[in-house]
């Protein structure tokens, strides 16, 4: 009976593959001849392709949560052991799975992209259609021919082989959905861009479209890279939350480039600037989500995870790639001189010049980790040798252009567009270059060393002075005029300029993450000792007595405990158990760390290895301020709701623009 | 109105030939990562000694050790009635461990790796019933000693008992041959 279900996910995918074929050729044909019939059949062919996909992707599923082991992909990534919520997550727990995740998003998207923008975009949407029609098409070919998560196998296995065990925590059941979200939701500006790429159209109108897109796309792609930092730090016990690991980097990269476009589009909005280089990023930040998509799930870099990897399906990625790409910047490339800026820079100290430079950096920064990334690859083609690249390389150049990034965030947002006097500047500035030395002289006295850390104390203390007086700033000229209390007036500010107070909010809650981070990584406390029953070691503020190891049952897994008694000046406050788990199905062992969490700081312990008369190895870290990272992303996600909820267009009516003109956004 | 026209032509700019380049670039470096075999993982284990081991055979009658394999090429293939990939190479190494069985110049060992007798007597019970002895390793023991990843994995030993070659994933009919003539064995 269930058997039957996946056959009929199979059909649909089967059919939706069909009408997004017919959906490129209807557009084109569409754009050609001007026939608006053909518009409206590609259009409900998009529509009628989420309703398909939604109901492949539901047949999964629900073999799933019946524990359907005839269908192979449940086999492989279920046990009917495993709790109901990883059964529903084990969907994206693999290869096949998460790339029908990856096809849902789009189709959700693409419904929802040709639905809102029908009327305002009529001459573009042949080629918005046609470019979301063909990312369709390539990655549905993909799962049926391919890597068909509908596939049975006969006879069913008695019982599955169990969801990796690493995949079975909440922070990463929904890492790759949030991730996957952001990849996805640059397909809209990716396909905006390539329409006006295509009709060699110059003006603003498709990127104040994309505003919101690109908006979601970036919270939601920060919030993935966010929760796969939280789950790195909370499930894989090593102390940290990023290593630079080529999966971590195929995710950072598109949000440095998404970061660069979300900034330079203002240009184009306001000043009518930048036209090349806009299309030129956001193509660049799709084929690298493309790219992100590509290396995790194709085993190019990551050779552990490539166990079913048939060669079949890395060229097929790989082609969908290439077809990307040189579609992508061939059209740059072909369109570039219809594209042309009507306006040129005035100053170097304006607005437009600080997102310039922003760019430059970030995409710097870009190209640093993905050279670093891809450099394995390099030096085996070339010598045939297999090095590594890791954190010392990253951290070496790429975090310097960060600390730039960080500190052009202080002087950027209150320059204003066109020019300002040297001056005025000067004026500006005056109080945070000093609340920077300020920081600088406490980070020395307070014994940091490393020239890049004092640098990034100065530019975190810079900035954020710098962003809270411009706050300050504008609510008293509101106050000036308005004469109203300070809360009422910051409320009104705010409500009036909701792009640019949102933008410095995400500023700001980036500030927090910044500081959680300098913190953590200046001053992390970490032992590595044997401990027998009965000794204690000092971590942070905290006095940790080791008191032994017991055993533990779980629902699909026997775990060793550890359990220590956690003191602070003299008084006992907690006890701590962190675990090594070994699951049955899978034969794998992982670390449970135990974490205490404040705002001060975590202390973080890891069993280790038993040995004689109750002794064990202990790993301990004191991690100060590390909760502020977290603290820091929901202030990013406020920030990044506020900017999304001004209307862009509300903006462009007279009335409107005569207000916008006083504020300097 | 020309000045229009002439300014719209596309025309070669040194930026453009810099992004081609590296489009070019980045998708040959990819090409490239693709024809690498991906289940050849560096191990350790390669160039030493095979590590010792005697495990009960799987129809409980005797035991399969290290020892009394020494002195002709030996291969070695870790399996489990649990492992889903291990199906795709069953059919392959049923009849290689025929063909085995009529030379005497190589020898093949199965180590059924953390299984249940029971399940793994099912799994050859439907899949087809290997012509040589199986180890078991209920608790994976040998398995930490060979490094053992992820089932199925396949060790090929030449005749001094040093491990040439490990094959992570499903076995195939080239890669089954290209490691067996890294232990001096022609098929």
């Amino acid at each position: 009976m269930t058997a039957s279900l996946v056959k009929i996910g199979l059909s649909a995918a089967t059919t939706a593959f069909a009408l997004s074929l017919f959906a490129i050729l209807a557009a084109a044909l569409a754009a050609r001849g001007s026939r608006p019939a053909f518009l409206v059949g590609a259009r409900n062919a998009l529509i009628v392709n989420f309703a398909l996909v939604t109901l492949a992707a539901f047949t999964v599923m629900w073999s799933f949560v019946v524990t359907d082991f005839s269908v192979l992909y449940v086999a492989e990534n279920a046990n009917s052991r495993l709790p109901l919520l990883y059964r529903l997550t084990a969907l994206w727990g693999a290869h096949e799975g998460s790339l029908l995740l990856w096809l849902w998003y789009l189709c959700l998207f693409s419904a929802i992209a040709v639905a809102i923008h029908w009327r305002s975009h009529p001459l573009s949407m042949p080629w918005i259609i046609a470019t979301l029609a063909a990312v369709q098409a390539g990655f549905i070919g993909f799962i049926v021919f391919l890597s068909s998560p509908f596939r049975e196998i006969f006879p069913a296995p008695p019982d599955g082989r169990d969801l990796n065990p690493l995949l079975q925590d909440p922070g990463l059941a929904f890492h790759p959905p949030l991730l996957y979200m952001g990849y996805v939701a640059f397909s809209v500006p990716f396909a905006f861009a390539i329409a006006a790429l295509i009709r060699g159209h110059a003006g603003a109108e498709w990127v104040r479209a994309v505003r919101r897109w690109t908006l979601f796309a970036w919270a939601a792609l920060t919030s993935g890279i966010m929760l796969g930092g939280y789950w790195a730090y909370y499930e894989l016990g090593w102390g940290g939350y990023w290593a630079w690991d080529p999966v971590e980097n195929a995710s950072f990269l598109p949000w440095l480039t998404g970061t660069a476009f979300l900034h330079s589009i203002m240009a184009q909005d306001r000043r009518n600037m930048f036209h090349t280089w806009n299309v030129f990023l956001i193509v660049t930040t799709f084929a690298l989500s493309l790219l992100g998509t590509f290396l995790v799930r194709s085993g190019v870099l990551t050779s552990v995870h490539s166990f079913a990897v048939d060669p079949g399906r890395g060229t097929y990625m790989l082609a969908f790639l290439a077809v990307v790409m040189v579609a992508g910047y061939g059209l740059v490339i072909w369109r570039a001189e219809r594209l042309t800026a009507a306006t040129q820079l005035e100053s170097a100290w304006s607005r437009e010049a600080m997102l310039l430079v922003n760019n430059l950096f970030l995409l710097a920064a870009a190209a640093v980790v993905l050279l670093g990334t891809l450099y394995p690859l390099i030096v085996e083609a070339v010598s045939g040798d297999r090095v590594t690249v890791g954190a010392p390389y990253f951290n070496k150049v790429a975090i310097p252009m960060l600390v730039a990034v960080v500190f052009l965030m202080g002087i950027g947002p209150v320059v204003p567009w066109r020019s300002i006097k040297a001056r005025r500047l000067r004026d500006l500035l005056r109080w945070p270059a000093l609340a920077a030395l300020v920081a600088l002289a406490v980070a020395l006295l307070a014994g940091v060393r490393e020239v890049i850390g004092i640098a990034a104390i100065g530019a975190v203390a810079f900035t954020l002075s710098a962003t809270l007086l411009d706050f300050r700033r504008s609510v008293a000229a509101h106050r000036a005029v308005a004469r109203g209390g300070w809360l009422s007036s910051t409320w009104r500010v705010m409500r009036n300029a909701r792009q640019r107070y949102g933008g410095m909010i995400v500023h700001l809650g980036i500030l927090v993450i910044a500081f959680g981070m300098l913190a953590s990584g200046l001053f992390q406390q970490t032992v590595i000792v044997s401990l027998k029953p009965g000794e204690s070691i000092a971590l942070g503020p905290y006095h940790v007595t080791f008191r032994g190891v017991e055993s533990v049952d779980g629902p699909n897994y026997r775990a060793r405990a550890g359990r220590f008694d956690v003191s602070r000046a003299g008084v006992p406050v907690m006890e701590m158990r962190p675990e090594k788990r070994s699951y049955q199905e899978r034969q794998m062992v992982t670390t449970e760390a135990a974490i205490a969490s404040s705002l001060m700081g975590d202390l973080y312990l890891v069993l280790g290895d038993e040995a004689a008369h109750g002794a064990a190895t202990v790993r301990g870290y004191w991690n100060p301020l590390i909760l502020w990272l977290w603290v820091g992303w929901l202030v990013v996600l406020v920030g990044a709701a506020v900017a999304g909820s001004a209307r862009l267009s509300a903006a462009r009516t007279p009335a409107a623009a005569a207000v916008a003109q006083e504020q300097p956004a | 109105m020309t000045t229009l026209a002439q300014s719209q032509a596309p025309k070669l700019r040194p930026w453009k030939l810099v992004l081609g380049g590296f489009v070019v670039a980045m998708l040959a470096v990819l090409a490239w990562g693709l024809t690498r075999d991906p289940s050849y993982i560096p191990s350790q284990l390669v160039g030493r000694s095979v590590p010792a081991f005697a495990l009960p055979e799987l129809n409980g009658k005797g035991t399969v050790a290290a020892d009394e394999l020494r002195g002709t090429p030996l291969v070695i293939n870790f399996w489990a009635s649990w492992c889903v990939s291990c199906r795709a190479e069953h059919g392959l190494l049923t009849g290689f461990g025929r063909e085995v069985a009529t030379r005497d110049d190589v020898r093949i060992v199965g180590i059924n790796y953390r299984d249940a007798p029971a399940a793994a007597a099912r799994f050859q019970d439907e899949l087809g019933t290997f012509s040589y002895r199986s180890g078991q390793d209920p608790s994976g023991r040998t398995g930490i000693d060979f490094g053992v990843y992820g089932l199925p994995e396949t060790f090929f030993i030449d005749r001094d008992g040093i491990v040439m070659a490990r094959h992570v994933g499903p076995l195939t009919e080239t890669a089954l041959k290209h490691n067996l003539s890294l232990i001096g064995v022609t098929r």
